[in-house]
């Protein structure tokens, strides 16, 4: 053991065993979606960029495939990091996490069936009436499939979330407990920072899965009988309202994963402070009022709402900022930590979240998205949260999980492989945003001849991305693989 | 705009960057615990003061002036219908006059398409979307004379990306002469 | 000691008498004058008869120990394989015109889905629990959307403008439905709990307001 080994503290109130396995092979699921789907957005970056030539509706399938995959992959792994950490503080049931599990998978398989058999290439936002009326290219029965398949994992999301709820009212007697309302009014004792994220997570998804499962309803209805329409103004404002809450919600359980692991680091526990609390509930209201910034240049929109939409993605990027991000600054700053590839994951993510909310926020302005909205730059500012931010959490704890107690030095492929990931989406990051900048469009299977170059670099840094991510699965995959040998 | 969104976007994420790297590098040291959840507590607070008491005011300030009603747009403005489809732009005229009032009445036929105007040098000026049952109006006044192209801006199948249309904006007195012509 | 058989039996009582009162012709009529009172009071009300006669001790003792509704789950599918039938358009319509479908429908909303309802519903797990009243908050915007955008007139009995209608109340009530499925598990103790409260406080007040005067 050299001297820059670091011992991963073996905390003991960390859920082992069976708890630890599930979680395990959730969160390797995960990653392995998210490596082949970067495969996949890779191609898509080449396709733009003029190096590989496919056919139109193999590129509008395989960027329908990447944006479901990777939405759907970042749910399980925030699921998982959530579940696991959760099940330090209350009795959640395996049972049901399989059968969520379960569900999760099949609707998986049908997504996918719907897109390359079915040839569905209507985005994963399913915007209606796209998916009913491809003008010909694919029918209605791959809408009706793709609709039911996520209908199945909203079924699959319902059933977990409903879990976690269970467990937290038997816990802490109620939801406003567990979010930590008497803390914040009173002077009672604040719950853990995992409870009380988790407690805004299950009240936002279980509303969010009733409003898509509404207009998924509609859908299916509609692409049986054409004949009843749905208001497209309604049909976007639920759309909306579901997916924006759904990949928040998939930033908000991973980043469980920093408050939990970064303590076994520092030696600083992560406090549930009164200004956490009150970030907490900002962001409960927040994340379910600020959806309207999708629907900016939907002129028959109230403006009152559009005004309320600029001010809350505003407002909902403060906690991310003021809060998460210099709590973790202040838990790191000479607490003597000694770096390895887990921790400097976990701290990369939360650089990414907070990175990525300026764009965001930048965006979020109506007169700047008059001529921004749908150019690169929206794609921009969320593969940085995502990418940056949310799946470096989610590698940081499947990388953790895996050393759990064990030694591990920062070692130089270690290095090289974090140096990859980091630089490699930097830069990927940084060319959709000049791409938007420059007013390039997205969601354009081909580029004009101009804004090649742009596509061209990115190809370049999605290569060294995914390599770099190709590297944090296998060592994801070693660490599971010593943990199983060992027990 | 859009540089100037960048830019800002740019130093605010440099910012960013630079706390990190000023924490990771001083990470590894030993720091008396108490003296820096103090320091950061301060941070915190004036960052949160910074924050609701300078940025709130500025975006509501920024919504202000209604940004779907842009600058110059006054007198008798000329109505341009916008009809859409998978994948055609069906417009009432292609020539229009710069610095005159235009309202592009925003429909479309089959699904939700994005009405984006691009100048010649291929910057977006202005955009709206087209949706079903809805008749959308953008104001817009042209600020330059020259061959403009309306790109679709919101995903509408497969040939989303292939959905182009031109419009000639010219001087009033060339659009007067060719308008009476006709 | 009559009046306490009678209270013992108020909930057989109560049902019968509602359900008698919900099939008297004069009532029918009036219930079934437009789709709005007849989609959301006859049906609920012909609900709660089940739901009362659920009520009376012995009857729940018989069904609550038996073996195949352990968890509720086969009353509960029961109920909701009831209600689907009945929610097809065309069922209620025909409910107007077929004497047997009528019949039918007096019967089945107190026995098939009030009745196996309250017998079942305290049995099932909370995931249960959750899971339908989520979907039935799905389903409701579900059908305020489809009595909205039917094209056609759905039931022959009844106008575009009554389905309309409905459409508006069934929104009205996914609003206050969500609110009270949400306040247990928010604030853990259930809505009515306030009103026991308030009445109990009052009943002390005027224990202590007698006591001041005697
Ligand atoms: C190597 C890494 C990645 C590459 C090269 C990549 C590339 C792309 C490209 C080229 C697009 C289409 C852009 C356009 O609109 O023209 C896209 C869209 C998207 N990506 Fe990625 N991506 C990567 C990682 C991720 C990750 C990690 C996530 C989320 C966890 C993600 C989520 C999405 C989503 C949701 C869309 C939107 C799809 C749509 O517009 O319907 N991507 N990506
Ligand atoms: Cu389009």
């Amino acid at each position: 053991m050299s001297e820059s080994d670091v011992i991963i503290a073996k905390d003991q109130t960390m859920p082992t065993g069976q708890v630890s396995l599930i979680a395990r092979s959730a969160i390797l699921i995960a990653s392995l979606v998210f490596v082949l789907m970067m495969a996949v957005g890779l191609l898509l970056r080449s396709v733009q960029g003029g190096f590989v030539t496919i056919a139109p509706d193999m590129f509008y399938k395989l960027m329908t495939l990447h944006g479901v995959g990777m939405v759907g992959a970042a749910g399980l792994a925030g699921f998982a990091v959530m579940w696991y950490f959760l099940n330090k503080y209350v009795a959640l049931s395996k049972a049901m996490f399989l059968a969520f599990l379960g569900t999760f998978l099949i609707g998986v398989v049908v997504i996918i069936g719907s897109i390359m058999i079915g040839g569905f290439g209507g985005a994963w936002t399913f915007l209606y009436p796209l998916p009913v009326q491809s003008g010909g290219v694919w029918e209605a029965q791959a809408a009706i499939l793709f609709l039911v398949g996520l209908l199945l994992i909203g079924v699959a999301f319902l059933l977990g979330y409903l879990d976690v709820g269970r467990a937290l009212i038997k816990e802490y007697g109620s939801l406003a407990k567990s979010i930590g309302w008497p803390a914040l009014f009173g002077n009672a004792e604040a719950p853990p920072p995992t409870i009380v994220a988790s407690t805004a997570v299950t009240i936002v998804n279980v509303i969010g899965t009733v409003a898509g499962a509404a207009i998924i309803l509609m859908s299916i209805f509609n692409a049986i009988a054409p004949t009843f329409s749905v208001d497209a103004l309604l049909a976007k404002n639920l759309t909306y309202f579901f997916g924006h809450v759904f990949i928040n919600a998939s930033i908000y359980m991973t980043v469980m994963a920093v408050y939990e692991i970064v303590p076994l680091y520092t030696g600083r526990a992560w406090k549930s402070s009164k200004i956490f609390l009150i970030g907490w509930t900002i962001t409960l209201f927040m994340v379910m009022a600020v959806y309207p910034h999708h629907l900016f240049q939907d002129l028959a929109m109230p403006p009152w709402l559009l005004v309320a939409g600029q001010i809350g993605s505003y407002v909902s990027g403060i906690p991310v900022i003021a809060i998460t991000t210099l709590a973790l600054f202040g838990y790191l700053f000479k607490s003597g930590a000694r770096w390895d590839l887990s921790l400097s994951l976990l701290v990369l993510g939360v650089f990414g979240w907070a990175g990525g909310v300026i764009p965001a926020i930048i965006d979020g302005i109506i007169s700047v998205n008059k001529v921004m909205h749908n150019t690169m730059w929206v794609p921009g500012h969320f593969h940085f949260y995502l990418l940056i931010g949310m799946v470096s959490m989610a590698f940081g704890f499947m990388v953790w999980i895996g050393r759990q107690g064990t030694a591990s030095a920062f070692r130089g492929v270690e290095k090289l492989s974090f140096a990859a990931y980091v630089i490699g989406g930097l830069g990927l990051v940084a060319m959709f945003l000049i791409s938007g900048a420059n007013s390039v469009p997205r969601r354009w299977a081909e580029h004009l001849v101009q804004w090649q170059s742009y596509s061209q670099l990115a190809t370049v840094f999605a290569v060294i991305t995914v390599l770099g991510a190709i590297a944090m699965l296998f060592y994801g995959i070693a660490g599971a693989a010593k943990t199983a040998t060992k027990t | 705009m859009q540089q100037f969104a960048l830019l800002t976007s740019l130093i605010l994420i440099f910012g960013v960057i630079a706390g990190f790297l000023y924490v990771a590098i001083n990470t590894s040291q030993a720091g008396d615990k108490a003296e820096i959840q103090q320091s950061i507590n301060t941070l915190r607070t004036k960052t949160l003061w910074l924050m609701i008491g300078v940025g709130v005011p500025l975006t509501l300030a920024l919504a202000y002036r209604w940004p779907h009603a842009p600058e110059g747009f006054q007198g008798e403005p000329i109505t341009v219908s916008a009809e859409s489809g998978q994948w055609y732009w069906n417009l009432s005229q292609f020539e229009l006059p710069v610095g005159t009032p235009i309202v592009f009445e925003l429909t479309t036929v089959d699904v939700n398409h994005g009405f984006g105007v691009y100048d010649e040098e291929f910057e977006l000026v202005t955009q709206a979307q087209a949706m079903p049952g809805y008749t959308n109006k953008l104001n817009y006044v042209f600020k330059k004379p020259g061959l403009y192209t309306v790109a679709c801006l919101e995903y509408c199948g497969v040939a989303h990306h292939a959905m182009l249309a031109e419009i000639d904006v010219v001087d009033p007195v060339t659009y007067a002469n060719n308008q009476s012509n006709e | 000691m009559a009046l306490a058989r009678m209270g013992h039996n108020a909930f057989l009582i109560g049902g019968f008498a509602l359900w008698l009162f919900l099939v008297l012709p004069g009532t029918t009529d009036i219930l079934e004058a437009n789709l709005p009172s007849h989609f959301l009071v006859q049906l609920p009300l012909l609900a709660l008869v089940g739901w009362l006669l659920g009520c009376d001790p012995r009857i729940g003792r018989v069904f609550r120990t038996a073996d195949w509704n352990r968890y509720g789950i086969t009353g509960l599918v029961l109920a909701l394989l009831a209600l689907l039938f009945w929610m097809i358009p065309r069922s209620l319509d025909a409910s107007l015109i077929d004497g047997c479908m009528a019949v039918a429908k007096y019967f089945s909303f107190p026995l098939l889905v009030g009745l196996p309802l309250r017998l079942s519903w305290p049995a099932a797990p909370f995931f249960v629990k959750g899971f339908l009243q989520a979907n039935l908050l799905s389903m409701i915007v579900f059908l305020a959307w489809l009595y909205h955008a039917a094209p056609v007139q759905l039931c022959n009995s009844y106008l575009r403008e009554d389905q309309l209608l409905l459409s508006q109340f069934l929104i009205k009530i996914f609003f206050v439905l969500s609110v009270i499925f949400a306040f247990k598990p928010i604030f853990g103790f259930s809505p009515t709990r306030i009103l026991s409260r308030v009445s109990e406080q009052f009943g002390q007040h005027l224990v202590r307001y007698q006591d001041g005067h005697s």
